[in-house]
């Protein structure tokens, strides 16, 4: 049955977010409603190639971003490129937890890139793998 | 050459193994950037408040049970 869920993260900052969605190749809008099998809900960000039902990050009470997704999304979620890996052995439930695990990695990576590039380094980040888990070589300039 | 690998688990937290052409005080001012930057403001841990949550009439959460 469908029905909605959310997922809390520790996530607070906003440009970090908008990285990570750029980084995992999501497209996404800013200030709109996700469609849910409840009724539309208004979000700071809403992918919007993740399938009908959209999956949504809101700014909680407390400052922090929580995921918000129709229990649906999941499958069309489970076909975009840097997602498919690790969701692919995974209930349809359990993807959302996949999904913010690897929301909140790609927020650490795209933060590695930033510090990478002031400091003149280089880096190579691997796409999440079957486990979810996303790893990154840094070579120092010197 | 100076390397090492960032390892991103599950909750966003990184951590720096596999470490190359670096030993000591080195390493650790070498990393320490990441380290730092990781700590402050990315650790984004992931909990799932409720596996199921409907809407309210008043689009508001509220547990569905």
């Amino acid at each position: 049955m469908s029905h909605l869920t959310r997922i809390a993260t520790s996530l607070n900052d906003p440009e970090k977010i908008e990285n990570a969605l750029v980084w995992l190749g999501f497209n996404f809008q800013r200030d709109t409603s996700i469609n849910s099998f409840n009724g539309d809900i208004k979000c700071d960000f809403v992918i919007t190639n993740a399938g009908h039902w959209n999956v949504g990050l809101r700014k909680s009470l407390d400052g922090k971003y929580e995921v918000v997704g129709d229990s649906v999304s999941w499958g069309s979620m489970a076909q975009h490129p840097k997602m498919k890996a690790a969701m692919a052995k995974v209930k349809n439930d359990d993807r959302r937890n996949v999904f913010a695990g690897i929301l909140a990695q790609a927020v650490g990576v795209t933060t590695a890139m930033i510090e990478a590039a002031k400091l003149g380094h280089n880096i190579t980040v691997s796409d999440p793998d079957e486990d979810g888990i996303i790893r990154a070589r840094v070579v120092t300039a010197s | 050459m100076k390397s090492f690998d960032l390892l991103f688990d599950a909750n966003g937290n990184a951590v720096i193994y596999n470490i190359t052409g670096v030993d000591g005080l080195d390493c650790l001012e070498l990393t320490k950037p990441y380290i730092e930057e990781m700590e402050d403001k990315a650790n984004p841990a992931v909990t799932e408040i409720d596996p199921e949550h409907t809407l309210s009439d008043n689009n508001t959460f509220e547990d569905a049970n």
